[in-house]
């Protein structure tokens, strides 16, 4: 059975939607989603195709819902992580519809309201539309906390 | 079950003392706050509206007192690479020549190098290295070399 996050791929390479990949350098690119593995990811854009590993991928999103999200996030196959605090965490944000505020590895902020979770990625509503984010592309997750900049 | 190991010892500590910490994250930025639980993958920090920071993103966690902004570490007067003779010449040559500017005089503390051996000259030195000023330099000292031995 497949991960929320290969539901997404697959769903957006089917309809062949353009999706906004954003990488771990805050660097955005549209394209489409052509091939992917369990490490990899193929995108097709206008000047040409690239092979991105999902390590340098931070997020995809897209202006319109990709999937609809299983109705409980424990029946999402994959969703149960090795991380129990993480997944009552997660569930609870499902269960109130917290937003939240997604800090992303690159410095940027995102915030939308989680839908689903698997083991790597978090699926949200965003003012943008849907967003799957990787978990390795995240510093945390929050209603918001203080920022000491160290800079 | 976790794993012990210093890490989640020392964060077990935090946890059980309440005290405030200061997570620095790998971006320069840090998050303070109660650390609440942890576990392989995540900490919380918070009470009542906590946060999930993932532990791939955190570079240390201190006691919030001990965590502040360090100021600009000065680094060390980086010593002047070592100059042949006839380089050293020639600079000095060009520092007269020139009015006064931002360049510093040569430091008389500097320990004078000893002239290197004959044998780490380049191996292919032709006569169109000695068409430039430099070469006739190279020239002049290769000639002091001969003449030595």
């Amino acid at each position: 059975m497949a991960t929320i996050e290969e539901y997404f791929l697959n769903k957006a390479k089917d309809d062949a939607l353009k999706l906004r990949v954003t990488l771990s350098n805050g660097e955005k690119v549209n394209g489409m989603v052509s091939e992917f593995s369990k490490y990899d990811v193929s995108i097709t854009t206008d000047t040409g195709a690239m092979s991105l590993s999902k390590k340098d991928v931070t997020s995809l999103s897209y202006a319109t819902p990709v999937i609809q999200p299983p109705e409980t996030s424990a029946a999402a196959p994959g969703a149960q992580s090795r991380s129990r605090i993480q997944d009552e965490f997660l569930d609870k944000y499902i269960r109130e519809k917290t937003l939240a505020l997604f800090t992303m590895m690159s410095g940027g902020t995102l915030r939308g309201v989680v839908t689903a979770y698997d083991g790597f990625t978090i699926l949200a509503k965003t003012g943008q539309g849907q967003l799957l984010a990787y978990k390795h592309g995240l510093l945390g997750v929050g209603p918001g906390y203080r920022r000491d900049s160290a800079r | 079950m976790i794993q012990s190991n210093l890490i989640d010892q020392t964060l077990k500590g935090f946890v059980d003392s309440g005290e405030e910490v200061g997570i620095a994250l790998r971006d320069g930025t840090s998050v303070k706050g109660r650390l609440t639980d942890f576990d392989s993958y995540v900490l919380m920090v918070g009470e009542g509206a906590t946060t999930v920071v993932y532990r791939h993103s955190v570079l240390k966690v201190l006691p919030a007192a001990v965590l502040v902004q360090k100021p600009a570490v000065e680094r060390p007067a980086q010593p002047r690479p070592e100059q042949r003779p006839e380089q050293r010449r020639t600079e000095q040559r060009r520092t007269d020549s020139r009015p006064s500017g931002p360049r510093q005089a040569p430091k008389k503390s500097q320990p004078r190098r000893q002239p290197p051996r004959v044998e780490e000259m380049p191996a292919q030195v032709s006569k169109d290295d000695f068409s430039n000023p430099m070469a006739g330099q190279l020239e002049k000292w290769l000639k002091n070399q001969q003449g030595g031995k």
